[in-house]
């Protein structure tokens, strides 16, 4: 029988080996495991947070296919027509929110043509925009106050890229010079 | 006697080690903020400032760092208006530790993992090693920088979403 103190305090690695009995040899290369596996995974975790917010706004985008030529159509005198495709994306305010589309002409020029304060240019608006209602019916372009394209684009409205045709019809008459007219026309989508 | 003394030992080796980890704290920005845009001109929206994540641990002994961040709600909230967390994504901006002196071991960071999409499952932003140092008195101070981002929409409602991430540190 062999005693711990038998070696003065120091257990080599062989009369550790020998000195055990066979009972604890698996007892104690468990405990090492145990110790080796609690070594490692002793793990301290620590937790914070962040508040992430998004503002979303009214807001909106338009473009305009430009230039619009009017054509005339067959015969003396006939009209000329043409369109303009409009296309927007809208968001309007969750409560109480609302948009729409308006057109105003800059008067031809050069003079001796035909003239947007005479009433010569008109439009139809055609087209299903997924918000809003297209304008109905013939409609006066004028230069001194804007006209309806699209309206009723109610609150909490949402459109990606939807759009509106506008077609054009520009009167023609033997007493209009010769030549190239041109009229500047502005589409103001507003959203709110 | 001899298995009172083997189990002193694990004893002892754990509280060592508990001790080492115990020194740790984390720190996190408390706010990022996205401001409206159209989603033409910005179809993605940067957050406000990023969001530094500061490690501070005393007396580091080589342990393993891992940070995971994570959203505790599917959906940022407006009212009864929701938009899928996943419209936010973060990216490591930046990460790395600077020792108080000199340490026996350098710590370091392991390539980030973004840029990912935020969701309700802790994801790795990070791993690293905080190395070791010379004395107990040492430390080390890791900083994790995260660039946040929100896909932007048309088909959003108006309103301010709000959700709140989850950062966790573990070290073993």
């Amino acid at each position: 029988m062999r005693h711990l103190g038998d070696t003065g305090g120091y257990l080599g690695p062989k009369a550790v080996s020998e000195g055990l009995p066979l009972k604890a040899r698996p007892f104690l290369t468990l405990l090492v495991f145990y110790w080796l596996l609690a070594s490692r995974t002793q793990a301290v975790t620590r937790t914070g947070s962040t508040t992430v917010s998004a503002t979303v706004s009214a807001d909106a985008s338009i473009t305009v296919s430009s230039p619009t030529n009017l054509t005339q159509g067959v015969g003396a005198f006939a009209l000329y027509t043409g369109s303009t495709t409009v296309t927007f994306s809208i968001r309007t305010t969750k409560v109480g929110g609302s948009g729409s589309i308006v057109l105003q002409a800059a008067e031809f020029a050069p003079a001796g043509g035909p003239l947007v304060s005479n009433g010569d240019l008109t439009y139809t608006c055609s087209g299903s925009p997924t918000v809003g209602s297209p304008c109905a019916g013939t409609i006066t372009a004028a230069t001194s106050s804007a006209t309806s394209v699209v309206s009723s684009i109610g609150a909490d409205a949402k459109a990606n890229g939807t759009g509106v045709t506008v077609n054009w019809t520009l009167a023609n008459s033997p007493l209009f010079s010769t030549g190239t007219y041109t009229a500047t026309v502005t589409f103001t989508l507003s959203s709110n | 006697m001899r298995r009172v003394a083997a189990v002193l030992l694990f004893v002892a080796a754990g509280t060592h080690a508990a001790r080492a980890l115990a020194s740790i704290t984390l720190s996190v920005s408390a706010n990022v903020s996205f401001p409206s845009a159209n989603p033409n001109t910005t179809p993605v929206i940067n957050g406000t400032g990023p969001v530094t994540a500061t490690i501070f641990i005393v007396n580091p002994q080589r342990e393993d760092i891992t940070l995971t961040v994570q959203a505790n709600g599917p959906t940022l909230v407006s009212g009864t208006d929701s938009i899928a967390i996943g419209n936010v994504g973060w990216n490591v901006g930046s990460a790395i530790w600077v020792h108080s002196i000199p340490p026996k071991n350098m710590a370091f960071w392991n390539p980030g993992n973004g840029p990912r999409a935020l969701s309700t499952s802790p994801v790795t932003v990070i791993t690293g090693n905080d190395g070791r140092a010379m004395t107990n008195a040492d430390t080390v101070t890791g900083t994790v920088t995260n660039l946040f981002t929100f896909q932007n929409s048309w088909l959003y409602s108006t309103g301010t979403y709000t959700q709140t991430i989850l950062w966790t540190l573990t070290a073993i």
